[in-house]
């Protein structure tokens, strides 16, 4: 067995696999954690696993679109969220491969997930006028300031895994 | 944590009418159908939506029970978000009024509306996912992005990464049921303290998830190479998916849905 046909194969198998893993943390309480008015969400901290493989690219797209399809607020959340998330750590992915420092690729990555966020609120603003509250800036305002914390907290865990499994192979 | 309360990704074999559905029906009209519940702003199209679920669920023989179970883990989710738009919407009637606090008629509306159309989206999400196995979801989705192959598009392999991903969902959820039974043995506490030992308390959670994950995708890579996989090279497929009577009466049935939506629209 070729080590180019076994790699494919694992790739396909990881990519289902992180997918999942996303999917799952998104819907076990306890992985939601409260501080005060703010809630985090450690599972966009999988943003992260982009800064160490472009799999994981195809990974957190497919972990969002069925996620935000079966739990999300539709197919338009599904189709914008995936084509953001696509984007985004693509964005994620380029920036980072000319940092060598990793704690400051996840600097980089937090920073970048969390500007991001103008894509997610402009389709609430737009599609789902009633769940944002009317403006842009207010919402993207606090969308930003609940993905950061969330990113700082999923950085966290994300590096504490990288030191144990090795996600660049 | 019960972890057979969240049915996304379980599959309930069955013999069924809606079993042996297509699976691209099922898939296109479970799509059409969470747009569908964008467009029921009335009790009307609403109570038809939850007829054509009643409906697909008596057919499918599968206890209601499933559904309500799977509603669960959604709860806070669901009302949070009813909450909002009963709080935070104003317009028409106000019947309580304080800051930023607004109780009005289209808030109580608005938010009923929000609560039925998520009800709907996981009902019609679960039936999809109960009915068809992952297999069959994976040729579906096959089938209808095959048009995008003209872009040079790995279909074939990302239908499998979907499958995958939604069949991987309930073995992970057991996964993470034991090891959160096993650091709770060893004393950890979830969801307890402030939020940096709330976030402690994760790590011991989230690296045996990764190592066992990953152990678990290398013995399924294994097995897929050990028999025969290719990629998308030049692949046949043992079953081959064809539309049969049922499938183009189940179209007709969901066409006359739309119509009679449309129609009931404010």
């Amino acid at each position: 067995m070729s080590n180019h046909k076994k790699s494919q194969a694992r790739n396909i198998t990881l990519i289902g696999v992180v997918a999942a893993l996303y999917i799952l943390v998104g819907m076990i309480p306890p992985f939601n954690l409260r501080g005060g008015a703010v809630q985090i969400r450690p599972g966009e901290g999988f943003n992260n696993l982009a800064i160490f493989n472009k799999r994981y690219i195809i990974a957190q797209t497919i972990g969002v679109f069925i996620f935000n399809l079966f739990f999300g607020l539709g197919i338009i959340d599904a189709i914008v969220g995936g084509l953001q998330t696509l984007v985004m750590t693509w964005v994620v992915y380029t920036v980072t491969q000319k940092i060598k420092n990793v704690p400051l690729k996840f600097v980089a990555s937090t920073l970048i997930v969390s500007l991001f966020m103008f894509w997610i609120a402009a389709e609430l603003v737009i599609f789902f006028p009633k769940s944002a509250d009317g403006s842009f800036w207010a919402t993207y305002g606090m969308l930003f300031i609940s993905e950061l914390a969330s990113m700082i907290v999923g950085s966290i865990v994300i590096y504490a895994v990288s030191k144990t499994i090795n996600l660049t192979k | 944590m019960n972890v057979d309360r969240l049915l996304i990704g379980r599959y309930l074999p069955g013999k069924t009418l809606i079993h042996r559905l297509d699976p691209r029906v099922k898939l296109v009209i479970t799509l059409a159908f969470i747009f569908l519940t964008f467009f029921a702003d009335n009790w009307q199209s609403n109570l038809l939506l939850f007829a054509f679920i009643f409906f697909c669920v008596l057919i499918a023989k599968i206890r209601f029970g499933f559904f309500l179970n799977g509603l669960r883990p959604m709860l806070w989710l669901i009302i949070f978000t009813v909450m909002m738009q009963v709080l935070f919407l104003t317009g028409g009637h106000l019947y309580w009024h304080w800051g930023w606090l607004t109780i009005s008629q289209y808030g109580i509306n608005s938010g009923i509306i929000v609560f039925l159309r998520f009800v709907l989206i996981i009902f019609i999400s679960t039936l999809l996912t109960l009915t068809t196995s992952p297999t069959n979801l994976a040729n579906g989705l096959s089938s209808l992005l095959k048009p995008l192959k003209f872009f040079h598009l790995p279909i074939d392999e990302i239908s499998l990464m979907l499958a995958l991903s939604l069949r991987f969902v309930p073995t992970l959820m057991d996964e993470t049921g034991k090891i959160m039974n096993a650091q709770r043995a060893r004393g950890v506490d979830f969801g307890e303290g402030n939020i940096f030992q709330q976030m402690r308390s994760l790590v011991p959670i989230f690296i045996p998830q990764f190592i066992a994950s990953f152990n678990r995708a290398d013995e399924l890579a294994t097995a897929m190479e050990s028999r025969g996989y290719r990629g998308a090279a030049k692949r046949t497929k043992f079953n081959r998916l064809k539309f049969k009577v049922n499938d183009w009466i189940a179209c007709l049935i969901f066409v006359f849905l739309i119509f009679a939506i449309y129609f009931l629209r404010k």
